[in-house]
Parts: C-alpha cells; structure tokens; sequence
C-alpha cells in the first residue's frame, strides 16, 4: 500500500513548528510521532492530511525534566530506563507490554496517550469500508456499531498508558502557538483530557496543539500500581481490555484506591466511585471480588473489536482482581 | 519542483545514495523501488509482521512505516550488508545450519532483528529471545529452528571470543 501524497515537515524546534503552522489551517495537517499507527490510518485512507509536521526532531518534546516525561521519548526509551523501572515500575511494565520491541522503538510516548480510537468499522482497507458502507468516522453518516441513533462514533480507545498514568494521577503539558510565534503551554489533568467521542475524542484540544510533557506527581512513586491486558496474543495486539489499579498503603492499610481502564469505552476512565467504599481496608479476597463486580457492572463495550463484548465485560472483573491482588501482593511491609 | 517530492540523502549500508522522492514514500518504498535493495520485504506493510526490518543507527525499525525522508542522516543497514565482505555473517551461517528458513520470505527481517538483539546482548536467554523477534513473524517454520539459530550463534560467538581471549592471554604470557 502507498501512503497517499502529503507534504512532509520537519521542524527542528518549536519556533519553526510555529513559523509553519501560521501557514496551516486547522484540519489541513496532522502531527506524526513515530507512525506506527497514523501511517497505518494513511494507508487505510482515514482521514488523511495534505501537509504532515514530524515531531521525530522538535527537541522541545526529547526533553525530559525532572518529575516528567517529554512526549517525544520513544516507548523503547522508556522501557530501557532503569531510573523509570525503579520509580514507576508499573508504567514501565505496560509499556514493555504494547505492541512489539520493533514497534516499541519507533512508537513514542505522545503518540501512545493520543492514539487514535479503533474500529472493526474504520480500521480496514478503503475498499473494505466502501463494499460495507463505511462509518460515521470515515465517509459515512452513521455509526455502524450503534446505528440507532448512529451519530456518535464509539469506536474504542486503546492505548496502554493512560490507565497506568491516571492511576499515577499525571498531568499533561500542552503548547500551542501564540500569534507572535511564542508557544503558550497549560497543564491539565490527564483525568481532564479525553472526551467520550471516538471522533472529537479530547475535550479542548485544538489541532495546532502540541502535547509537550506528562507530569507525574511527587507522591506518584508512592503508590502500588498494576496494570492488566487482556489481548489476542501476547505480541502485537491492542488491548481488548485493560485495567490499572492503584492502592497507596498505610500502616497496612488502602488509604487510596484508584481503578481505571483502557479499551472499554471510546475513552480512558477512572472510577473513583467504585473504589470509595473500599479505602482505609485492607482488600482481602472478598473486597476484591466486590470491586471487579462493580467494575464489571459498569463498563460498556461495544462490538467493535474482535472480542465478543461479553466476553471483554466478564474479563473487566477478572483484570480488577488481578490488578488489585498484585498491589495487595506488592504491599510495603508495615 | 513539484512540492509534493524531494531529494533526500540517504546513507545504506555505508553508501550515500541521493534520491528523488514523495514525501510520503516509506524507507521501504525507497530500498526496494529507487535503490533496487530488495532483501526488505513487503509484507503486511503495516507493522505487523516484521518482514521490512532493517537498522537504523543500530536498532531495528519497520521500514514500512518509517518516512525515508526521516531517515536523512541516519545510518541504515539492511540484509544485504550483514556479511560485510563475507559470503554470510555467522548469524546467517546458523539460520542455515538450523534450518530456521523455509520460504525464506521473513528471514531477512528476523536476521535484522536477531542481529540488533546479539549486538546489545551477546548471551541471551531463550526467553530475551523471544521476546525480542516476537515482532517477526514466521508462517513456515513454527519458530523453534528460529530460535535454535540465534541461540547457536550467540553460543559461537562465545566460543570465538574465548579462544580469542585464550590466544591473547597466551600471547601476553609468552611476551
């Protein structure tokens, strides 16, 4: 499959993003970081851009600082770092879990948390989507997975990460150019960012946006986190399902218990509610059983991956014990 | 000039080539269609099967989904250059000896991928391994040939450097 023309930019900074930038309008570009999914959409032909700003050189996004994470960094990077592997051990663990090493070592950070949502609908060859239609995502005006009323888009967001780091309870650092070519840069809640939309997907970011760092607080290395896939194979496939939990333990006890999942909505989410009957206990067997219920009880998957929504559902409880089991393993002694 | 195409500078297998190219032209569009190095394959061309891995600065990357003009400036090592001026390197003489190719159509993106691996780690477990070609896939072979010729030549590779060290130590004695 040949990529379909587009112009290629490679700024070497952020200044010469923003210099290119003034010439793009919005919806005309996408940003690139290492591909491994939007050369895939490009060659599906969903929603292809004319002009492509690389991120691979912007050295601004190569550039951790203490406490955070800079957005270009490569998964491999990540994986190989043992100050992360000490610090962060589950974030370390999820990302040595997506996709392949060969992937891992062009696919970064940034492109992770704004992967694009997926489904049996959109992620197929053009021809494919014409023979059946297509979908609202695509060239289409309706939704296949829920045709009625099918003017939302429920495709399934999937990336690995976003789970680990809401449980962490990270921020996200977004630029965007300021008309005198400066760059304005916010900070966000990572709990804050997505927006229940497979298309929209995010709550205000705007195109020119750029996803510059992830904050991770002080206290983040405090806490006990697991996170568990459920996938195809043990290789290369995206989440069918996935769970993080997070226990912050004192004197034995869960002070704070954290849940969030990836891949059963068109959204990352954190479920604060599930947990707070729960805190200040000790998540023996029978708590642990409770939660993965709720849990279970609450997400919704659609039929747009390849397994069966209740399947996916039942497998929501089974990751939550395992999830929450491996933090109760992992306990500092009191 | 046409904006949608331009000349990128790519060094491949210690050769700099000068090509004229879409901007959206992958690095395997350029290897096998302007340089003729045909040894990365075609496969998925989506990043699922492995068989376009060449190394970039040393690490394995999926040439299907790299931009050739990303790699401007970037050393780039595909199969045909393993050997050096050898017929085969001891990574290929293995993959012979164990019969670890049948069709031989994902060989030369596993040779790339194993090679990078004995390069960072020159005694790896089974399991390190694994993990490191589970982004290779093979349709013929089941993998355990696969496996079996990487860790043979891992284990010659150790021989060789043994004796080596054996015949420097001798030679630091006799002197």
């Amino acid at each position: 499959m040949r990529l379909p023309d587009f112009q290629l930019h490679k700024p070497a900074n952020l200044a010469q993003a923003s210099s290119l930038l003034q010439n793009l309008e919005e919806g005309e570009f996408d940003w690139l970081g290492g591909g491994t999914d939007l050369l895939c959409n490009y060659k599906w032909r969903i929603q292809n851009r004319d002009h492509v700003i690389s991120t691979r050189g912007i050295a601004e996004l190569l550039d951790s600082q203490p406490g955070s994470l800079a957005a270009g960094r490569t998964l491999w990077e990540i994986e190989q770092d043992p100050v992360l592997a000490e610090r962060y051990p589950a974030l370390v663990a999820a990302v040595s879990r997506i996709a392949t090493p060969v992937i891992r070592r062009s696919a970064t950070l940034g492109g992770n948390l704004l992967l694009d949502t997926r489904c049996w609908h959109l992620n197929q060859t053009v021809e494919w989507r014409r023979a059946h239609g297509s979908c609202l995502k695509a060239e289409a005006e309706i939704c296949r997975v829920m045709p009625d009323p099918g003017d939302v888009c429920v495709a399934t967001y999937s990336g690995d990460l976003a789970p680990v780091l809401l449980v962490y309870g990270a921020e996200v650092e977004l630029a965007r150019p300021e008309a005198d070519g400066s760059w304005q840069s916010r900070k966000i809640s990572l709990a804050e960012f997505y927006q229940e939309d497979g298309i929209r997907r995010f709550r205000d970011k705007g195109a020119r946006e750029i996803l510059l760092r992830v904050h991770l607080p002080q206290e983040a290395s405090a806490w006990t986190v697991n996170y568990q896939k459920l996938r195809l194979r043990e290789a290369f496939d995206f989440p069918e399902g996935g769970v993080a939990a997070g226990v912050r333990w004192q004197a034995g006890r869960a002070a704070e218990i954290r849940l969030a999942t990836t891949a059963y909505a068109s959204i990352p989410e954190l479920h604060p509610e599930l947990c707070q009957g729960f805190a200040g206990g000790t998540l023996e067997e029978s708590d642990r059983q409770a939660l993965g219920e709720a849990l279970m009880a609450k997400v919704r998957p659609m039929k747009n991956t390849a397994m069966s929504p209740a399947y996916r559902k039942k497998m929501a409880a089974v990751l939550c014990r395992r999830a929450l089991l491996a933090c109760v393993e992992a306990a500092p002694q009191p | 000039m046409n904006q949608l195409r331009r000349i990128v500078r790519l060094k491949v297998n210690g050769h700099e080539h000068e090509v004229y190219v879409r901007h959206a032209d992958t690095l395997l569009d350029v290897l096998r269609e302007e340089l003729g190095l045909t040894a990365a394959k075609r496969g998925c061309d989506l990043g699922t099967c492995g068989c376009c891995t060449v190394q970039i600065d040393g690490e394995p990357i999926l040439s299907c989904l790299y931009l050739a003009a990303e790699a401007e400036g970037k050393e780039i090592v595909t199969v045909e250059a393993l050997a050096g001026k050898e017929r085969f390197s001891p990574l290929q003489r293995a993959w012979a000896e164990a019969g670890a190719s049948q069709c031989g159509f994902c060989t030369p993106g596993f040779l790339m991928t194993a090679d990078a691996l004995l390069r960072s780690k020159a005694d790896p477990s089974r399991q390190e391994i694994r993990e490191a070609l589970s982004g290779n896939l093979c349709r013929c072979t089941g993998f355990v040939k696969i496996l079996d010729a990487v860790e043979q030549s891992a284990a010659k590779h150790r021989e060789f450097q043994a004796s080596e060290n054996r015949s420097q130590t001798a030679t630091e004695a006799g002197n």
